[in-house]
């Protein structure tokens, strides 16, 4: 993956985490992967269209989504229902979107596409030809990874 | 694995001195014998029968069989092991343990399964190595339980990749053994490989060095870099030996210092001038159009810069893109910015740079031919057609099966007549599509 990409996920996924949840976030080290991986039971998938084809998936266990969910909501909530799901997508669009923004400054053209959310046990997501950038996070409501595989539109 | 294996072992151990119960099996007779397989190890037992027939397999291979979906493959056992086996009817079902190992589940038949026992590993027996019937490397023991003898069986010994690893290296080592001395054909394997060989010595010493390399370096030795790593090690020797110094690397700065006259020149440095003239010599002739360059293992990117430069110097009309990408993220995520002192670039590289607040960089022109990607061979993808790809000294920091899976990348999407330049201590092993140009120190193949 073209380095000038990586930052920007990195830290827009950082700094709008430390916004919304109000806590510690604390960045793992980033990797590359190109298997099938396995996703937690979370998965908020939002694609990524213009001079570059690719996707942007952020994977959480049910219990870390339910417990950001209720945080970025003020109330507790003890299911993945339709709020919930709609905060995780509207996190990873904040994300994303803002990643987005930054790449544009530096020159780089993106467009989203309407972001889904995959909930479910014993999930695995393959990319097929391309490698996945993996940056694991950890918050006080459990660990989040985004996984972002892009490439270069041949 | 094995650490795991002595750790339970242990863990039982420390269990036992409550309940003297530690290891349950999954008994079945063969042939009228009892023997028993680690309950961990099964996954479940069953009736089954009409496997579908693999052709051209081994003869104990009873064929697939559906299991719920997932296809697995059915061992008979008593045939693996030279029993009698009863034939059965078209439509009996027969008694089938399913067992998982590692990464595949499979159907092993036996005549009966009888029930679970539970004994204490303690006493658990070693196996004899008079057994008959039964290969002595299949067997993990054998235990007593209500006045039955019992053979546990070592599943992963028999199925798993663990005996596969072992036996051709025990049948090499014989073979040659018997080459150079026949006259000890008939003597035991185990004694004659006992009889310490002078001449094997420094080969072993090599050995050890190759490992330790391994160890602190992640410097693989293979059919690439093995003519180099063999002269090396004599003037190695000698030079330790003057010193009074063990042969053997005991650190990273032994190896970096074993290492020191592999790396090619201009590692993490602008190429020079002479350099750059004696490399544009195998730039391909190609007369128009994109020229792509793939340039693996660029690091901070001094290589990537030489290279665009040469391009422009040598070939400005075509339309260039260079590819450098590495798997160290910081090394590659500051190529891009990167910048230079003034006093250490060479004259060659005045037009295609700029000089800023904080010292020199190259053009944006220049770095808009470049995309350095974080990028790591393992996950090999396939990319646009290639003209070039210039990959000194990484080849042998990868394992040797990525080693040749990299060089079967890079031959084909090298377009016709295209080159590969390894690092100056590495030669390509197999020639096979590709002719061998290299000249004055520099490894250069071009593509058939």
């Amino acid at each position: 993956m073209r380095v000038e990409y990586i930052n920007p996920f990195v830290e827009s996924a950082y700094s709008i985490m430390k916004e919304v949840l109000n806590a510690e976030v604390k960045r793992g080290d980033l990797y590359l992967k190109k298997s099938s991986q396995p996703v937690m039971g979370v998965a908020a998938i939002v694609g990524l269209a213009g001079d570059v084809e690719g996707r942007v998936l952020f994977d959480m266990d049910e219990k870390t989504a339910i417990d950001i969910a209720s945080a970025m909501n003020g109330e507790v909530l003890t299911e993945i229902d339709d709020l919930a799901k709609a905060t995780i997508t509207e996190l990873a669009n904040m994300i994303t979107a803002q990643a987005v923004t930054k790449l544009h400054d530096l020159g780089f053209r993106f467009d989203l596409t309407p972001q889904a959310i995959i909930t479910g046990q014993n999930m695995r997501v393959t990319d097929m030809n391309v490698e996945a950038l993996i940056v694991p996070f950890e918050l006080p409501q459990g660990k989040v990874e985004i996984n972002v595989a892009i490439r270069e539109r041949a | 694995m094995e650490n795991v294996i002595t750790d339970n072992v242990l863990e039982q151990q420390e269990i036992k001195k409550e309940s003297s119960i530690d290891f349950k099996m999954v008994t079945f007779s063969l042939a009228g014998k009892d023997y028993g397989v680690d309950i961990m190890k099964v996954k479940e037992i069953s009736k089954a029968g009409k496997f579908t027939f693999v052709p051209n397999s081994a003869p104990y291979v009873r064929g697939v069989y559906n299991l719920r979906g997932d296809i697995i493959s059915v061992i008979d056992l008593r045939i693996f092991f030279n029993q009698p086996a009863k034939q059965s009817g078209e439509n009996d079902l027969e008694s089938m343990i399913i067992v998982r190992l590692e990464d595949h589940v499979i159907g092993i038949i036996v005549d009966e399964i009888d029930k679970v026992v539970g004994i204490s590993s303690e006493s658990v027996q070693p196996p004899h190595p008079l057994f008959g019937d039964i290969n002595i490397k299949y067997i993990s023991g054998i235990a007593e339980s209500n006045s039955r003898l019992y053979v546990i069986l070592d599943v992963d010994a028999i199925f798993g990749t663990k005996s596969e690893e072992v036996v051709p290296k025990e049948t090499l080592k014989s073979e040659s053994l018997q080459d150079d001395a026949p006259s000890i054909e008939s003597v035991p394997q185990a004694v004659s490989a006992a009889i310490p060989d002078p001449k094997d010595r420094s080969d072993r010493e090599l050995g050890f060095i190759k490992e330790t390399l391994v160890t602190f370096k992640q410097f693989y030795s293979s059919a690439i870099n093995d003519n180099w790593i063999k002269s090396r090690y004599s003037q190695w020797f000698e030079e330790r030996y003057n010193k009074d110094q063990s042969i053997q690397l005991t650190g990273i700065d032994d190896a970096e210092n074993y290492l020191s006259s592999f790396y090619s020149p201009y590692t993490n440095m602008l190429w020079s001038e002479d350099y750059i003239n004696q490399i544009a010599q195998f730039i391909p002739k190609v007369s128009s159009g994109n020229f792509n360059i793939w340039n693996p293992g660029c690091g901070k990117g001094y290589e990537t810069y030489s290279i665009i430069s040469m391009m422009k110097k040598f070939r400005p009309e075509l339309n260039l893109k260079v590819h450098g990408s590495d798997k160290d993220l910081i090394s590659v995520a500051s190529a891009p910015g990167l910048l230079f002192n003034k006093n250490s670039v060479p004259d060659f590289y005045d037009e295609f740079m700029v000089e800023s607040n904080s010292g020199l960089q190259f053009l944006s022109s220049i770095k808009d031919l470049i995309m350095f990607e974080f990028r790591d061979l393992e996950n090999l993808e396939v990319f646009s057609r290639l003209d070039m790809v210039i990959i000194r000294d990484v080849l042998s920091f990868l394992k040797e099966d990525l080693q040749e899976k990299v060089l079967q990348v890079i031959l084909e999407n090298l377009k016709d007549d295209g080159i590969l330049i390894l690092g100056k201590n590495e030669i390509l092993p197999d020639l096979n599509g590709w002719e061998d140009i290299s000249e004055n120190g520099i490894s250069a193949y071009r593509k058939r």
